[in-house]
């Protein structure tokens, strides 16, 4: 799986093709693929400036990020009190890493994480289920 | 005992037309040739299609555990 995340990261006119600038103020994400029996997805994210995501799980999903152009700085978080009576789950970070172009990285269901990207970007996100119609966790830092 | 002969070394000359034709070509050469898709959409989801489709066995602890590491 890796080595196929790879394959398009590190092809230019996979990424000229399916990775195009958005129109100014359109939503960076975009579903290039969705299969109809296995229901994982294949998005296109592009951000033309800063993005800072909090943090946050896909629900039932698991999620793979692949960096195509750019860099994002992840940070991956651990619940340490779950969620209970209307709160939300309460996380504290764990490590910080970047991701350049090239770099995929999987994150399973109920992986915590959150995405700074200081400058404009393009990546892709496979999604094990269309995130559209997932419900995240409420997820709160400590 | 006779030395084999070296290889044939181009000229000053022969090296810097080489050099030239060789800049020009690439600049010269039409985007859509440097852009050429080598892989397609479809061929990308299909190896992810087979990627997930379970396999005989018993079955993984994991959705997709072992697949990925960290960057």
């Amino acid at each position: 799986m890796r080595r196929h995340v790879s394959r398009a990261l590190t092809d230019p006119a996979f990424v000229a093709t399916h990775l195009k600038d958005r129109a100014s103020g359109a939503n960076p994400r975009e579903i290039l693929f969705e299969d109809p029996e296995l229901g994982f997805c294949i998005c296109g994210h592009v951000y033309d400036g800063p993005a800072n995501g909090s943090p946050h799980d896909h629900g039932e999903s698991w999620a793979i990020y692949g960096q195509a152009t750019g860099v994002t700085e992840m940070t991956d978080w651990k619940i340490v009190e779950r969620a209970a009576a209307g709160k939300p789950n309460l996380v504290e970070p764990v490590r910080t890493y970047e991701m350049k172009p090239g770099d995929a990285h999987f994150y399973d269901v109920g992986d915590v994480h959150s995405p700074r990207r200081a400058a404009g970007c393009k990546l892709i996100r496979i999604e094990g289920k269309n995130l559209d119609h997932v419900k995240r966790s409420h997820i709160k830092a400590k | 005992m006779t030395e084999a002969p070296a290889p044939p070394c181009p000229s000053r000359r022969e090296r810097e037309y080489d050099s030239l034709t060789a800049k020009r070509q690439s600049e010269v050469r039409p985007m859509s040739d440097t852009l050429t898709m080598t892989y397609t959409l479809n061929e990308f989801a299909a190896d992810i299609r087979a990627a997930l489709r379970p396999t005989p066995g018993p079955p993984p602890r994991r959705s997709c555990a072992g697949m990925f590491h960290a960057p």
